[in-house]
């Protein structure tokens, strides 16, 4: 390749004769980016991407998090005009739930009078039958005006090599052979990398190699260039950037999701920059390898139609989708001010039977229920799944600590698997045969997918996997060894348990985040440990009465052979099960001297309260107990009531669930053996609805729910205000799961509205990149994020309704005002129209909604 | 002629023939009255077709069982139209041999297994019941090649098999990655079809027979050289296996059927590409005999083990490593075929089948590899001393171990390569274990696994050459000039292809190493021309994204 032209000029397919001095970009360049401003406006549109989290710990985001400051309908203005991307369904959607009557008119018409509209009922049909047409980007990218121009799939070529290069770049361990430049910069790796690559040369697309080694050695400086050749007017160059980076959003996500993890611990990381300069290389290199009077004129045309979207969705869309979501806040308003729910606010004084702390996930709603129903005595509570245990967590003879509490912090300590009544020689002993067993399986994964053994490894043991076909296809045996237990012998499993000492393994860890300075505490010190129970307890609402038996129940599911088994975990416990975190929050609160002083700061737990950790299995609606060795002399009549209960409960729950699961009017016992089924099958594509449905946050006394059948819609936080001195807990609840929830809840929505950007498109096709990264649908194209089209659309309807979150605390409204004045992020969810916040009065029984202009106004079922 | 014939058969050979008549019927069937369930009664459908797929891999396990107890090999042609020209006839017609019921029992068996995958798998897809109907027909046309007796009815059954797959690559017939590779498919298809049909024309016009059976009879009686009309077909019949089996560099229909749902992938990777072996084991006679095109599927597999080979090294994603394993894997079965070693590459296509399946099927279960805490390998190269014990020891076990199985040099040359490679691979799996630096009592370990590994390959070996020595020509005697230098070649290979894996983190230092890993990433850039023909001459129209489920 001829490295003395510096910019390529003519050598394409369709061969031109023009010249390409004739048309000199430069000259046209009368934007000029000062440094600053510059670095100001790329910072801007990477904080536009919001992060993706690998497949070993996927955890929710929500999609729309770097737009949080734009109002709703702006966002969507924003959105379509970038990328094209829809924030509310098509119209087509809304007429089918006026035909089904779930959008009554009553609630359009209500709608059209927020919007401000005045419709008649001819005009209203006629706007309803019109089909909004999709929005199309209107900030064009080069490689869209060269595909139009030239009919040639150029913007998906452009991803394609992209996303190749980013997999191989970013590959945790798929790739036997690394590529060589992993440990550079991501721009730096990618021209050394453009500088060999031949394929677009192969493509038609020739002197790239060289205009590659012509680009500038920084990525901000490419990103100027690329801004000045193109002459992107200063007011749109943020949409352009944005609309650059949503073109390869996947690995956008990704590399955001580097970042995110950097910053928390105050460090710094650019590979978004990069990736940015890359996307934007790309369009010069296009701008100036096809460079024709047509391209020419149509990319002027392109830079100064003026950057405001015509097609993006109308007023009527917002209508239907208002009307959609107040036939759901009316129901709920209904139920939650029903005279019913007035008498019974206060807390019953009787001890009950048993107490039962769930997660506030949506599920644990549908279980709670069953569990209220079939034993009246037992109290119920809703509090996030890692129960406050701020840890990362090491499995037995892990080198690597995986996090284990809400992405959104860092944790304070380290806790360790360890063997239970085991000696330190015996502790040893197991990791050693764990890591033998382990490096023997890597030894034997090497010698199957080697080029000079596989086939050897063939024609030798290939004949074992007609009967591991058969046992897998029957679900007599799981594809692989469950990642939890690999390696560990059958007999110490039982013996595995987190322990809260400070403990070592003997060999070094690596952090989960990084910090430069700080390691984490290992184990739970002592004297942080009646701290720690104190501010857990108190935030349960928890400081009296308590039970004889108290479950702490975590949650996790149980699925084979599903690349997003982690999004059907806790997401409070960073995509890993609850087991741990209850386990270990258990045993603080078991601990006599971590009561003794509670009881010096008043929270006086009795003698024969027990805190049990157990695991609410969410596919099969099964929960088992941890740690009750101890409990069998003292509190055995306890626990064989309570087992009997959670046996009728899991029934009743998976009766609830059956219809969901199109296996409704069955005998019990057949949907039981079914479920149980469907959990080990590795051709299952729907094991469970996860939190499909959810709408809805409540964070009140459960008192105030008791009986009402929220269908597994709500996240239930337990909450009493007039315990909450200077309210914290409420601070907390509306800074941290509140935010999680609605997280959630946009992560279901942005899958639902936009599959084909914030969704990650058909599981049937799901080919998984770079060890866990995430997947490709297909052979290739860009990295998907969210959602699986499984997880939210059973093949004929959607079982996810998009709608924002619907939040309803049972607190003093200025108290609610002052921590949404005093929090930015939650001015801007609640201001900003990314959920819809209620006030529920306690004493009058009244619901008040909180408008964007900061005044509440009493809502009724009717308002 | 339809009566006579069958009532000479004994009761056991009989109910064989029925069972074997049973396996590839039942599917035609259910393929065809199947359709008319169409896709809003998937469900039946499903279930049906379950149930057609299991009960045929019951018959064929049936047959297999019988056929052990005293069936004997035969070929049974019900109806029959002679040809013009003295050429044979074109018949219905079962062949019954060792060879037969092995491969019914297989395809039937994964064909069963992706079957009931796909059942759930698929749950909700608006196509499912038009996915079963040609899921049927295709499971049915593979088994009608496999048991066919006549020639042509086998390059009928051969066409057919690929005409029903296209149905199923392309069922999302809006992604254009999946109309790009199924074009591919077309392509190749059609020439590997006509090539096909030429080498048998040519077969029966010299040896006026369109049977198996008869060919197999007439080349064992057969004296002197090769007529040049067989050596013809021969090489036709290199052709349509090597497209047949994606062999390098027209693989890349095969890497891209991602773009079709994953049993479709495990199907094809594990059922169909296998046809290009079947087919060179199937004219064994004449392949044995004609050493060019023998010395052929042997350059051309080891040409694609080389390149497929280093190439799985760089793909970072799982299905697309597992497509290229799969071209590297039928190369090694060209590369069995080509030494005739027929018995071994019959061993390599079941296990292989049987691997593969299982391997697709499962891929989702990727993540729970990288959900394990991981461990890290205390060196990341092997010493020098490592390298030498290591080396020495695997050669010596694969010789002992070959010897104790009667396995010897003297018998057949070829073997020397075979062994060669059986000794690579002890040597991977020891060095592997020597760099987790665990300890001696790991190694010992890691040296009872590899002796184990190395007796199951050679007492495979030996069973399956027991099995099939009455379905198979003689071990070919006449061997060609060419042949060290190919044994010293694959020899070779699999050296530098050792070499090369163990030193991977000391090579990126090296230039020609960074260049080479980013051509090799890219597939060595064989598909895009193919690509981009076919873009130009056959340009596909693309249809705008549309929510692809229901609403």
């Amino acid at each position: 390749m001829d490295r003395t032209t510096t910019i390529p000029s003519t050598a394409f397919v369709r061969s031109t004769n023009i010249d390409a001095n004739d048309i000199d970009t430069t000259s046209r360049a009368g934007v000029v980016y000062e440094a600053s401003s510059l670095k100001a406006m790329v910072e801007s549109a990477c904080q536009r991407i919001v992060p993706l989290w690998p497949l070993n710990a996927f955890v929710a985001v929500n999609p729309y998090f770097g737009l949080r400051h734009q109002d709703f309908e702006h966002a969507s203005e924003t959105l379509a005009r970038v990328a094209g991307s829809p924030l509310v369904m098509p119209r087509r959607y809304y007429r089918e739930q006026i035909s089904t009557g779930r959008i009554a008119r009553a609630d359009l018409e209500q709608s059209l009078r927020q919007h401000g509209l005045v419709l008649d009922g001819a005009a209203l049909d006629r706007a309803l039958a019109d089909d909004s047409p999709h929005p199309t980007g209107q900030i064009a990218l080069v490689s869209n005006v060269l595909e139009d121009l030239e009919g040639t799939q150029w913007t998906g070529f452009v991803i394609e090599r992209i996303s190749q290069f980013a997999a191989a770049y970013f590959d945790q361990g798929q790739a036997i052979w690394p590529m060589p430049w992993r440990k550079e910069p991501l721009y730096k790796a990618w021209r050394q990398f453009a500088e060999i690559d031949l394929s677009p040369g192969m493509m038609g697309l020739r002197g790239i190699r060289s205009a590659v080694a012509a680009l500038p050695n920084l990525p901000m400086d490419t990103i100027a260039l690329a801004l000045q050749k193109l002459s992107i007017p200063a007011d749109r160059a943020d949409d352009y950037l944005h609309a650059a980076l949503l073109n390869i959003g996947g690995w956008a996500a990704w590399t955001r999701y580097l970042r995110w993890e950097r910053e928390l611990v105050g460090g710094q990381e650019d590979s978004i920059v990069d990736l940015l300069a890359i996307r934007l290389a790309w369009e010069l290199i296009l701008f100036n390898a096809r460079q024709t009077p047509e391209l020419g004129d149509a990319w002027r045309h392109a830079v100064q139609v003026p950057a405001r979207s015509t097609q993006a969705q109308t007023q009527m869309d917002f209508v239907l989708q208002s009307a959609f979501e107040l036939g759901y806040q009316k129901k709920i308003i209904a139920e939650l001010s029903s005279p019913a729910q007035q008498s019974i606010t206060k807390p019953s004084p009787v001890r009950p039977s048993v107490q039962a702390a769930f997660c506030i996930d949506v599920r644990s709603e549908v279980f709670r229920r069953a569990l209220e129903t079939v034993a009246p005595t037992v109290q119920t509570v809703g509090f996030a799944g890692f129960f406050g245990a701020f840890m990362e967590y090491v499995p037995l003879g892990a080198s690597d600590a995986r996090m284990h509490m809400p992405v959104l912090l860092t944790p304070g300590y380290r806790v360790h698997e360890h063997v239970r009544d085991a000696s330190a020689q015996e502790v040893e002993k197991a990791i050693n045969r764990r890591h033998r067993r382990l490096h023997g399986a890597n030894a034997w994964k090497a010698f199957r997918s080697s080029p000079s053994s596989c086939f050897s490894f063939v024609e030798s043991a290939g004949l074992l996997y007609g009967p591991k076909l058969l046992g897998d296809s029957f679900g007599w045996s799981r594809t692989v060894p469950h990642p939890e237990t690999k390696g560990i012998p059958s007999e110490l499993r039982n013996r595995l348990a987190p322990t809260l000492a400070e403990v070592s393994h003997g060999h070094e860890i690596t952090q989960t985040r990084q910090k430069t300075t700080q390691n984490p505490t290992v184990g739970i010190p002592m004297e942080n440990r009646s701290a720690s129970a104190e501010m857990i307890l108190k935030a349960m609402s928890m400081t009296s009465n308590f039970a004889r038996l108290i479950l702490l129940i975590g949650h996790g599911s149980s699925t084979v052979n599903n690349p997003h088994a982690t999004g059907l975990d806790c997401g409070a416990c960073a995509g890993q099960t609850g087991e741990v975190s209850a386990r270990v929050i258990a045993t603080l609160l078991n601990d006599p001297k971590v009561r003794a002083e509670l009881a010096q700061k008043g929270i006086h737990i009795p003698a024969d309260t027990r805190f049990v950790p157990a695991l609410h299995d969410t596919t099969l609606d099964a929960i088992t107990l941890f740690d009750i060795e101890g409990l069998t002399a003292t509190h055995a009549p306890d626990l064989e009531r309570l087992r009997k209960w959670l046996a009728q409960a899991g029934q009743l729950a998976r009766m609830e669930r059956s219809n969901l699961l199109g296996i409704s009017n069955l005998a019990p016992d057949v949907v039981d053996a079914l479920i149980r089924e469907r959990s080990r099958d590795w051709s299952q594509v729907f094991p469970e609805w996860g939190l499909a449905g959810n709408a809805a946050f409540i964070a009140a006394p459960r008192s105030r729910t008791t009986g009402i059948d929220l269908s597994g819609r709500a996240f239930l936080h337990d909450y009493e205000w007039r315990k909450d001195e200077g309210f914290g807990v409420l601070e907390l609840i509306m800074t941290a799961p509140m935010v999680v929830a609605n997280w959630i809840n946009m992560q279901y929505y942005g899958s639902v509205v936009d599959n084909q950007r914030f969704g990650s498109g058909n599981k049937v096709l799901h080919n998984v990149v770079g060890g866990s990264i995430g997947v490709f649908e297909g052979n290739g194209g860009d990295l998907r994020v969210g959602l699986p089209l499984q997880s939210l659309h059973d093949g004929k309807q959607w079982v996810h309704e998009p709608l924002r979150l619907n939040v309803f605390i049972e607190a003093p409204k200025a108290e609610i005002d002052r921590i949404i004045a005093k929090h930015e992020l939650v001015r801007e969810l609640v201001e900003n129209r990314w959920l819809f916040l209620f006030h529920i009065d306690d004493e009058q029984g009244s619901i008040h909604q909180r408008h964007t202009d900061g005044k509440w106004q009493r809502v009724s079922s009717e308002h | 002629m339809l009566s006579t014939e069958i009532v000479l058969l004994s009761d056991l050979n009989f109910i064989i023939l029925a069972l074997i008549s049973a396996v590839p019927l039942l599917l035609w069937m259910m393929g065809i009255f199947g359709s008319v369930l169409s896709d809003e009664h998937s469900q039946p459908m499903a279930r049906l077709s379950n149930g057609a797929a299991a009960l045929s891999f019951v018959c064929a396990a049936l047959a297999t069982l019988l056929y052990t107890l005293g069936g004997k090999s035969l070929t049974v042609t019900p109806f029959s139209v002679a040809l013009p020209g003295d050429m044979g006839a074109l018949a219905l017609s079962l062949y019954i041999n060792v060879v037969t019921v092995v491969m019914l029992s297989l395809v039937s068996f994964v064909g069963f297994v992706v079957s009931r995958y796909a059942r759930n798998y698929l749950q909700g897809e608006k196509r499912r019941g038009r996915f079963y109907t040609w899921l049927n027909l295709t499971l049915a046309s593979i088994l009608t090649l496999i048991v066919s007796g006549n020639m042509l009815m086998f390059v009928l059954a051969w066409m057919t098999t690929s005409l029903c797959l296209h149905h199923l690559l392309m069922f999302y017939p809006e992604r254009v990655g999946a109309v790009l590779a199924a074009r591919k498919k077309i392509i190749v298809s059609r020439v590997g079809e006509i090539s096909l049909l030429i080498a048998v024309l040519l077969i029966g016009s010299t040896l006026h027979t369109m049977e198996f059976e008869t060919v197999f009879h007439t080349m064992a009686a057969m004296a002197g050289p090769l007529p040049v009309s067989l050596q013809w077909a021969s090489g036709l019949i290199v052709l349509a296996a090597a497209l047949k089996t994606a062999q390098f560099p027209l693989q890349g229909w095969l890497i891209q059927v991602m773009e079709a749902p994953t049993p479709v992938s495990a199907l094809l990777h594990a059922g169909i590409v296998n046809g290009g072996a079947f087919l060179i084991i199937r004219m064994s006679p004449i392949m044995s005999q004609s050493i060019t095109a023998s010395d052929a599927l042997t350059i051309i597999g080891l040409i694609t083990i080389a390149a497929a080979g280093l190439i799985m090294l760089t793909q970072t994603s799982i299905k697309v490593f597992l497509a290229w394993t799969t071209t590297a894997q039928m190369g090694f079965m060209l590369l069995e075929c080509g030494f005739g070693l027929y018995s071994l590459a019959m061993l390599h296509l079941v296990t292989h089948s049987l691997y593969k399946a299982h391997a697709f099927l499962s891929s989702g279960s990727v993540v729970d590899i990288f959900r394990t805490p991981a461990v890290r390998p205390a060196q990341s190269t092997p010493t020098f001393w490592q390298w030498l014990i290591v080396l020495a020891f695997a050669g010596l076990m694969t010789l002992g171990i070959g010897a104790a199985f009667g396995v010897t040099l003297e018998s057949q040359p070829a073997l020397l390569a075979l062994g060669t490679i059986v000794a690579v691979a002890m040597t991977q799996l020891l060095l592997q274990s020597f760099k987790a630096g665990m300890g001696a009592a790991f190694i010992v370990r890691a040296v009872g696994l590899s002796a184990l590994v190395c007796t199951a390959y050679f007492s495979l070996h030996a069973a399956f050459h027991f099995m099939l020595a009455t379905s198979l020509p003689a071990e070919r005697t006449a061997n060609g000039p060419a042949q060290f230098t190919l044994i010293g070649l694959v020899m070779l290979t699999f050296f530098a292809i050792l070499l090369i894996q163990q030193n991977l983190p000391n090579l990126i230092q090296y230039p020609i190493a960074r260049r080479a890993y980013v051509h090799l990433y890219n597939g060595l850039y064989v598909d895009i021309p193919l690509s981009r023909l076919l873009q130009r001459f056959w340009p596909m129209k693309t249809a705008p994204y549309d929510q692809p489920k229901g609403v």
